[in-house]
């Protein structure tokens, strides 16, 4: 029987697995171990509401900070766990208190992928994982601040657009040919980038920084290219590494991420992984996917509390995906081929642009791009058709008059 | 939710909402989100109890809308929330179909 929950990490996943248990009847001791001083919270606002000043920190809490208690859910904050020992199954922290649990959850998330170019440990040079890193960084955009940002991803671009938005001149320097490629085919990467133009965004497309100039603190940015670009601010957004240490110190399966079954348990059965740090097997793809997104920390933690809890909820999800920079909103359901062709709806940004990806006369993903919400539904619709594996063809996709949530009722 | 101080009010034509779908109804300062489903047309505060956003931005399923913003559910005839990470429900109003207009009790 299970009566002690220990959920290391209390991000959004770990927060939610512990608010879940609690929420379908859990009545035993749920202990949740974090590192940062703060209460689970939610992380899309720190790359975008959280630097422009529109949402305070209390607004990204999962819930108020009294309500852990309230629920019984025990949170140790500034104490990260230390090490686990499976057969003894117990976990020491950094403060070398010990916890004893039946059933055990990794929720590590991950650290910044750190950039190695001279020049890196100058005073304003930033990542941007955590609140602490988010505050920084707000500090520091302001108008005519020279701001170089290191990598045309996802959230190097919504930094990008807060920096737009707060006066700054930014520049964007990304390795790759365009922005997105893994991703995005080329005609997404190409909307994307000229609305970020229009803003006055620079980029340096196949350009690396080489160096970083300054005397305390950063005065200019040398590419490989032989371009230098004056900077006050340099921010790095180069990916995630999985936290999987202790994981692997354990002596858990760890490849890329915390391996775990389609219940998000791991290679031990009395231990789950969700979130960043884990790679399960999604049931409905057929294959192992380590996912960085608001929806899988969600939907792991939903599923690792109903396993727990004894029902067997595969993990199945469609991955979706949402991006806001400027007042555009994109999102990403699935996964877009880009090796194959596209259906393109829509005429143009203002009104809103979705793509569709088709294999073997079936949705696999769908990219929208507009103002606000605006095809937020059409998007959903899109990834109920690929759930629901519906058959679809590119010229029914392009066709304006269909009315896509017509296709859910085949 | 009505209350001794609420009144009627015209929304406008049924047929402006499709089936299957919802519409913004704005109220000098409040907002409801208005629906014509399966079994009939209903209204609920316009705004996700998570964080500010418009319903009428979300997709309906049967009698299901779902937030766009985080995807969280509300079942629409009683505005009982459904999934995380919404968790609280929302108000619903009264509606009334007269002469193919749409009324809201609000």
């Amino acid at each position: 029987m299970t009566s002690r929950v220990v959920i290391i990490g209390a991000g959004h996943a770990g927060g939610r697995a512990a608010l879940l248990l609690r929420s379908k009847g859990f009545e035993g001791e749920i202990t949740l171990l974090g590192k940062e001083e703060f209460p689970p919270y939610e992380r899309p606002p720190l790359s975008k509401e959280l630097l422009i000043g529109i949402k305070q920190i209390e607004e990204c809490f999962l819930v108020e900070s009294n309500e852990w208690k309230d629920k019984g859910i025990s949170l140790h904050l500034n104490d990260p766990a230390d090490s686990v020992a499976l057969d003894k199954k117990i976990v020491i922290t950094n403060n070398q208190k010990s916890f004893a649990y039946d059933k055990l959850v990794f929720a590590t998330g991950g650290q910044c992928r750190k950039a190695i170019f001279p020049g890196v440990h100058l005073s304003h040079v930033f990542d941007l994982r955590d609140i602490v890193d988010s505050n920084d960084i707000q500090r520091h955009l302001f108008p005519n601040q020279r701001v170089v940002v290191v990598g045309g991803g996802f959230i190097g671009l919504e930094v990008a657009a807060a920096a737009i938005q707060q006066g700054c001149q930014v520049s964007v320097v990304e390795m790759g040919e365009r922005l997105l490629s893994r991703v995005f085919p080329p005609s997404v990467s190409t909307v994307i980038q000229d609305f970020h133009e229009s803003k006055g965004v620079n980029f340096y497309l196949s350009d690396s920084i080489s160096k970083v100039h300054g005397i305390e603190s950063v005065g200019s940015v040398l590419l490989d290219s032989g371009k230098e670009i004056g900077a006050d601010v340099v921010i790095v957004g180069i990916g995630l590494i999985p936290g999987t240490d202790l994981a692997e110190n354990a002596g858990l399966l760890v490849d890329s991420g915390i391996v775990c079954n389609e219940f998000c348990q791991a290679s031990n059965a009395d231990v789950y992984a969700i979130g960043d740090c884990a790679k399960a097997f999604n049931h409905r793809s057929n294959q192992y996917l380590r996912l960085e997104s608001w929806q899988n920390a969600e939907h792991q933690a939903e599923v690792s509390a109903s396993h727990i809890m004894g029902e067997s909820k595969a993990w199945d999800s469609v991955p979706w995906f949402w991006t806001d920079q400027y007042e555009m909103n994109i999102q990403l359901a699935g996964d877009m081929d880009l090796s194959s062709n596209f259906a393109v709806r829509g005429k143009n940004i203002e009104q809103g642009l979705i793509f569709f990806s088709v294999v073997d006369d079936r949705l696999c993903g769908a990219v929208s791009i507009a103002p606000g919400m605006k095809l937020a539904k059409e998007l959903r619709v899109a990834q109920m058709l690929i759930e629901k594996d519906i058959k679809v063809s590119l010229d029914e996709l392009n066709d304006p008059e269909l009315r896509l949530k017509s296709l859910l009722k085949r | 939710m009505s209350d001794a101080t609420s009144n009627w009010h015209l929304v406008g034509p049924a047929g402006d909402i499709d089936e299957e779908d919802v519409m913004r109804f704005d109220l000098e300062d409040r907002t409801f989100a208005i629906y014509n489903t399966e079994e009939g047309f209903f209204a609920t505060d316009g705004y996700c109890t998570h964080e500010d956003q418009h319903l009428a931005d979300g997709l309906v399923i049967d009698t299901v809308i779902e937030c766009p913003l985080h995807q969280g559910r509300f079942d629409i005839p009683t505005g009982k929330a459904k999934s995380a990470p919404v968790c609280i429900d929302l108000k619903t109003y009264p509606v009334e179909i007269r002469d193919g207009m749409i009324y809201l009790q609000a």
